[in-house]
């Protein structure tokens, strides 16, 4: 997985509140008759116009905003299905953190799997955010994981927090499977004590 | 209820063993919640921070996550428990009547991998003409599988439907998938807890359905991030195992991952005979295991709310997030009437082409769909029926009835439901996951309007440019009738045209 310690770049904002992930990233990639990249078919259904022609609306089919590399969400991002593919997809577009009030959980998680860094700030500081963004789009924004903070040149920084053990993960690069194969003795341990327990779950075929 | 069986001196020892278990992890400590009882006898090993490394008693994949199997064999890993997992077939299968595998080649492709790969490892599995072939929330129900205090995880995010039989029953995603695949063990956060207490008594042609798109109407789409919810109180004792999976399957839509109904003799009646149901020799030490999952009656809750059932009227969505939601006697919300939901109220309007202002009643429709892991269990179907029965459907309504599973069509054909939706002039479908995101191709065209007996109504989830207006199954049938959305206890009282 790949390390996330800081990372500067352009933001870009789509404040709406509950951004799904269908809306992400649609399941099928196939649906425009040829196979297009995950990053390509982000927000793919408000990104395109029926003929297949970018939308001129569309905030990310803006410069600067389409080289942006942080999005600034609203509330719940990331809600409603599990795919992975909504974090995987974001980051191939080339997004490397997410500023949102919160976050849908699958999401959320699956974004510590990928090394998409996800921070939650206060909607006051977002909107604070998005101001100097609008006012200049080409002051880039800083998100730092080792301080804990989003930094912008004409703001004091903003401190988030994140679990120690994630934020660990994230700056290390490691997945999951790392630290659960040092627990493979316990996992045997409670196995035998819990066929005893409950054997129907064991013995059921 | 089944008889105590012989008990030899082993089951003996082993009853002992649990009944101390049961003891020592549940009355010697302070009062515990059920998600807190079945968490603490689930860990394998404490991470720090909240955070915890559990054992997954069974394992649900789908054939959206086929591809998983080959992954680890080019890694020359192995599945580490054949005997906790199951392997079902449905999002990407074809409804068509008389569907083979060949009928959608999505489908051929990842239905036909999933359940090779599963045979190949033992892995009990259904493929997509099984007898037990369905949507994978109604397969575990319905075999048994899916039983009180079992930790339970699948990559599909309505997972928490199986807490209606008082499991801890989550979604993942695909890194997750392979790490339980690997280890049979999964890291987690134990969550908050939020108890909704139900009181009062449901109105005639009022739902699960209507009762859960109320609360997440009322409490708003992300009231349950960081929390399981433990759905409590009367109303919820009164719901037969059907409604209360119909609202678990919800908790996601609210943002709560896990959503969970604590067992009693509904769910041990529920569970005696299905096919993977505890073994003979098992029973009574399950149902004493199970009956000591319920919360404590002095457990503490980190939020609680309480809603009065019998306020709720029929609901029906009609933006793009389940919280944008009225009665259908009610008018669309005004965006400019809530400050903190304008823009995104008219968003959702410009996409959906309502009127703010208006009554949602009378909104045309083009399609109608009846399936679901929401709703397309038998009872579902049953009520639903009523609606149509010496009906038709109405002129430019293209209806579909989509049973959850094969055993719930085997028993619709029984009872003649299937007729009676044909002779209306509903398709009567295979079961899949189908039209409730179109994973197999099944989209409702640009521009069409769709109530839907399913879970979300996000934009594009049932096709690009499509509308869905969720609802339950008699008000999804009454706007197949009425070729709009309409009261269904209106149609039922002769009162629509």
């Amino acid at each position: 997985m790949r390390a996330f310690t800081t990372h500067t770049g352009l933001a870009a904002p789509l404040l709406r509140p509950n951004i799904d992930t269908d809306l992400i990233i649609p399941l099928n990639r196939g649906s425009r008759g040829v196979e297009l990249s995950e990053g390509q078919m982000v927000f793919e259904s408000i990104r395109y116009l029926p003929d297949g022609s970018e939308n001129p609306e569309f905030i990310l089919n803006q410069l600067p905003y389409r080289r942006a590399s942080i999005l600034l969400a609203g509330e719940n991002f990331g809600t409603g299905s599990s795919r992975e593919s909504a974090v995987t997809g974001l980051m191939n577009f080339g997004f490397s953190a997410i500023i949102a009030p919160s976050f849908g959980q699958i999401f959320y998680n699956n974004c510590f799997g990928n090394g998409l860094m996800p921070v939650v700030l206060a909607p006051e500081q977002i909107t604070q955010l998005t101001e100097q963004v609008a006012f200049n789009p080409l002051v880039a924004i800083t998100v730092d994981l080792e301080e804990m903070e989003v930094r912008h040149p004409e703001l004091r920084p903003f401190p988030f927090t994140v679990e120690v053990r994630l934020r660990n993960k994230m700056l290390a690069g490691l997945d999951d499977i790392d630290e659960i194969l040092k627990h493979t003795e316990d996992t045997e341990l409670f196995e035998s004590s819990d066929l005893e327990r409950r054997p129907w779950i064991y013995d059921w075929r | 209820m089944r008889r105590r069986s012989f008990i030899k001196s082993s089951l003996v020892a082993s009853l002992a063993s649990s009944a101390s278990f049961l003891s020592s992890t549940v009355a010697a400590q302070s009062p515990r919640t059920m998600l807190e009882k079945i968490w603490d006898s689930h860990v394998v090993a404490n991470l720090g921070g909240g955070t915890d490394l559990l054992h997954v008693d069974l394992h649900f994949i789908h054939d959206l996550h086929a591809g998983q199997f080959r992954a680890l064999q080019r890694d020359g890993l192995l599945v580490r428990s054949p005997e906790l997992t199951y392997a079902v077939a449905d999002h990407s299968v074809s409804t068509l009547p008389g569907r083979t595998l060949e009928s959608s080649p999505t489908g051929r492709r990842l239905a036909g991998e999933l359940i090779a790969s599963a045979r190949a490892l033992d892995i009990e599995s259904v493929g997509i003409n099984d007898a037990g072939q369905g949507i994978v929330h109604m397969i575990g129900p319905e075999t048994g599988l899916t039983q009180p205090g079992k930790l339970i995880v699948c990559g599909d995010s309505h997972t928490c439907t199986q807490g209606a039989l008082g499991s801890m029953a989550w979604g993942i995603g695909s890194t997750e998938v392979r790490n339980v695949l690997i280890t049979q063990t999964i890291i987690q956060k134990r969550p908050a807890t939020l108890r909704i207490n139900y009181i009062g008594a449901l109105n005639p042609w009022v739902t699960a359905k209507d009762v859960i798109l109320f609360t997440i109407g009322k409490l708003g789409a992300d009231a349950g991030l960081g929390f399981a919810v433990e759905y409590a109180g009367s109303a919820i004792r009164s719901m037969p195992m059907e409604e209360r999976l119909a609202l678990c399957n919800l908790s996601i839509e609210m943002g709560s991952r896990i959503g969970m109904v604590a067992p009693d003799d509904s769910t041990y009646q529920y569970l005696v005979g299905k096919q993977y149901s505890p073994k003979e020799q098992y029973w009574d030490t399950a149902m004493a295991y199970w009956q000591s999952i319920p919360s404590d009656p002095d457990a503490l809750f980190d939020r609680e709310e309480t809603i009065d059932v019998s306020e709720i009227e029929p609901q029906v969505t009609w933006g793009t997030s389940p919280e944008h939601v009225v009665n259908v006697t009610e008018n669309i919300p005004l965006p400019e009437a809530e400050p903190a939901n304008q823009l995104a109220y008219q968003a959702a309007l410009d996409y959906t082409g309502l009127t703010a202002g208006s009554k949602i009643a009378g909104t045309p429709i083009q399609r109608v769909f009846i399936g679901s892991c929401a709703n397309s269990r038998i009872g579902d179907l049953r009520l639903a029926s009523e609606v149509v029965r010496g009906r038709q459907v109405a002129n430019g309504v293209e209806a579909w009835v989509v049973p959850g599973s094969q055993h719930v069509k085997r028993q619709g054909e029984a009872e003649g439901i299937d007729q009676v939706f044909t002779a209306a002039g509903f398709e009567w479908r295979e079961p899949g996951c189908s039209r409730c995101l179109a994973a197999n191709g099944e989209l409702v065209p640009p521009g069409e309007h769709c109530v839907s007996t399913s879970n979300r109504n996000f934009i594009g989830r049932q096709g690009r440019d499509s509308i869905t207006h969720l609802a339950s199954p008699p008000t999804a049938a009454a706007a197949a009738i009425a070729g709009r959305i309409v009261d269904v206890r209106r149609l039922m009282a002769g009162e629509v045209a």
